[in-house]
C-alpha cells in the first residue's frame, strides 16, 4: 500500500512541480516537504494537507485518508439510515427484482446491506 | 394481457413461463403442484437433487448460483436484473435437503418475475403469499423428481422371486419413502421452525 509520502510525491510529480515551487505556494518549507515525502516526518496537521490538496488539485479527503485521519473508503460502514434508504431505492427500482427465503417477516439490517451490495454489483451503480 | 404472449422468447425460463401460461391461462393462477410437475418434466430434473449438482443445474437454466456467507436471517436470496438471474444460498445450511429446497424456492420466485413480466402474476403484492407458494412449489418439485424412481424400485421389488426378500425390499422402500417425505416436509417448514426459536430483527 502506498504511504503518505509516496502519495504526496506522486501527486507533485503528476502536477510537474518541484519542491521549491510547492514551497512558493506557501504551504510548507521545501525541507519539510522533502522529509515528508521520504517518510521521515509523521503525518502533518490537516490544515497543511488541505493546502497541499489545493496545490496538487487532489481531493482533500484522499489526503486525509492517506494520512490516517479518516478510515479508508472500503472500511467505512454506511450508516443504518443510509442502508435503509438504499434498500428502499432497490425495492423501487423497476429494473431489478429480488426475493429472499428468510427467518421471519422482517429483514435485518445486515440482510438489507447484503441486498444493497448485490444490487451495486449487478447494476454497477454505487448507492451507499 | 394475453397479447403479450405472442412474443417469441429465447430465454429458456421465460419461454417455459410463456408455454405454461398458454396452457393454463384459463385457470390462472395455476396450482403450484402442477407448475412444479411441468417444471420438473420440462427441465428434466434429476430424480434426487443433490447440493453438489445445484451449480450445474443452475447453469443449465442460465442462473448464476453461489453459496456464500449470508446474514444470519437469510437462508437464500434471488436476483433478476436485465435478463440475468442469480441465486445465493447461505453456506451454513447443513440439514440434508435444505439447500435443494431453498434452491427450488428461489427458482420459483424467479419464475414469478417472468410471470409478472408477461402479464400473468400468480400473486398480487403479498410477498408472504409468494413465499408460501414457493415453499409448496419446492416441496412438490422435490417429490415429483423422485416419484418415478420410487415407482420403479417398487416395481422391481415385486419382481423378486423370494417372497420374504420381496417383503423386506418393499418395507425398506416404504420406509425410505416415508423418511424422504418427512424430511422434504421439514425442509419446507424449517424457516418457520427457526422463527419460533430466534428473536425477530428490529423493525
Amino acid at each position: 500500500m502506498e504511504s503518505l509520502g509516496q502519495y504526496l510525491r506522486r501527486l507533485r510529480k503528476r502536477k510537474g512541480l518541484t519542491l521549491k515551487e510547492v514551497e512558493n505556494a506557501g504551504v510548507a518549507s521545501n525541507a519539510y516537504l522533502s522529509l515528508l515525502e521520504r517518510g521521515l516526518r509523521k503525518a502533518p496537521h490537516p490544515s497543511i494537507l488541505n493546502g497541499l490538496a489545493k496545490v496538487y488539485d487532489a481531493p482533500v479527503k484522499d489526503l486525509l485518508i492517506a494520512a490516517g485521519y479518516l478510515p479508508p473508503e472500503s472500511d467505512k460502514e454506511p450508516s443504518s439510515a443510509t442502508i435503509e434508504s438504499a434498500f428502499n431505492l432497490v425495492k423501487n427500482d423497476p429494473r431489478i427484482a429480488h426475493g429472499t427465503r428468510s427467518r421471519g417477516p422482517r429483514l435485518s439490517l445486515e440482510a438489507k446491506r447484503y441486498i444493497v451490495g448485490v444490487y451495486e454489483t449487478l447494476t454497477g451503480q454505487k448507492i451507499t | 394481457m394475453g397479447e403479450q404472449l405472442e412474443k417469441p422468447e429465447q430465454d429458456i425460463i421465460r419461454r417455459f413461463c410463456f408455454e405454461f401460461v398458454r396452457r393454463h391461462s384459463e385457470n390462472w393462477p395455476a396450482e403450484e403442484g402442477l407448475l412444479a410437475r411441468e417444471f420438473v418434466t420440462h427441465f428434466r430434473m434429476p430424480p434426487f437433487l443433490h447440493s453438489a449438482n445445484l451449480e450445474k443445474i443452475g447453469e443449465s437454466f442460465g442462473i448464476k448460483f453461489v453459496e456464500e456467507k449470508l446474514p444470519d436471517d437469510l437462508l437464500g436470496a434471488n436476483f433478476y436484473f436485465e435478463g440475468k438471474r442469480r441465486i445465493a444460498l447461505a453456506d451454513r445450511l447443513e440439514h440434508v435437503g435444505i439447500k435443494e429446497h431453498t434452491f427450488l424456492h428461489e427458482i420459483r420466485e424467479l419464475l414469478e418475475y417472468d410471470f409478472r413480466a408477461i402479464g400473468f402474476p400468480t400473486v398480487k403484492t403479498d410477498a408472504h403469499e409468494l413465499e408460501s407458494r414457493a415453499d409448496v412449489f419446492a416441496l412438490s418439485a422435490i417429490l415429483c423428481c423422485s416419484e418415478k424412481t420410487w415407482e420403479s424400485w417398487t416395481k422391481s421389488a415385486f419382481e423378486i422371486q423370494s417372497s420374504w426378500r420381496m417383503i423386506a425390499a418393499l418395507i425398506l422402500i416404504f420406509a425410505g419413502r416415508v423418511i424422504y417425505l418427512f424430511n422434504a416436509g421439514y425442509c419446507a417448514r424449517i424457516s418457520d421452525f427457526e422463527d419460533s426459536r430466534r428473536p425477530l430483527p428490529p423493525a
